[in-house]
């Protein structure tokens, strides 16, 4: 008889922009999954790896969008407390669940970072072979 | 009777709402019962789809002026196996 091992169900989203409203979008896919008890693996690559910077975490807030309307809607959004910063959904995240944030090796070579020189949310920097781990175990990749 | 935790998240965005019911819930225990208050369209949809995915009880959902009251009781939490 074979039984088939019940797996826990893992989401894994590579973020490749560095945006606001790309940040913004990758803490709300992820409060998706942490709220249902998903964990989340994020492995950030090119822009994403500049804007979790010590220095650019928490102070980056200049929305980018071609859409004039959306940016003053989703700046004053942001200015009147209505939206979640992704900082801080990100670090909520982080104590209601599991989520990990891994930066791309490479991009952190090219810009001289070391581990120390990003903010806290990240937990490691790490090469595609840890990628290729997380998305063999979660069957699926977001992409941002 | 058990004591019910309200919690107003009447003018949050999504996802505003749920991660405060979420991190309620998460401090309290079973049998609880939550009363999230939320202005938030979208809640409408997504707060009943959590509560039954994450095993709890939506016990009524109330139209308010402009806000609805989802009324929560905390069921017993689910176990996954771990992966590896």
């Amino acid at each position: 008889m074979v039984v088939e091992e019940e797996y826990e169900p893992l989401m894994t989203i590579l973020i490749k922009n560095g945006t606001y409203n790309d940040f913004m979008t990758l803490a709300l896919i992820a409060s998706g999954a942490v709220a249902i008890d998903m964990p989340v693996r994020i492995f950030a690559m090119n822009d994403a790896v500049w804007g979790l910077k010590k220095e650019n975490v928490g102070h980056d807030t200049i929305v980018v969008s071609h859409n004039n309307d959306y940016a003053h809607k989703l700046s004053d959004a942001l200015n009147g407390g209505k939206v979640i910063p992704w900082w801080d959904l990100l670090s909520d995240l982080k104590d209601f669940g599991e989520l990990k944030i891994t930066v791309c090796a490479l991009v952190a070579d090219i810009l001289e970072l070391k581990k120390e020189d990003f903010h806290e949310l990240v937990d490691d920097i790490a090469g595609v072979a840890n990628f290729a781990s997380d998305v063999e175990e979660a069957h699926n990749v977001v992409t941002i | 009777m058990s004591q019910k935790i309200v919690i107003d998240a009447r003018g949050a965005y999504c996802p505003g709402p749920l991660m405060e019911l979420v991190k309620t819930i998460k401090e309290n225990t079973i049998g609880t019962v939550v009363e999230l208050l939320s202005s938030d369209e979208g809640s409408i949809v997504d707060i009943p789809k959590w509560v039954e995915k994450a095993n709890h009880k939506m016990v009524e959902i109330i139209e308010d002026d402009g806000f609805r009251h989802f009324v929560v009781e905390i069921g017993e939490k689910k176990q996954r196996r771990r992966r590896r």
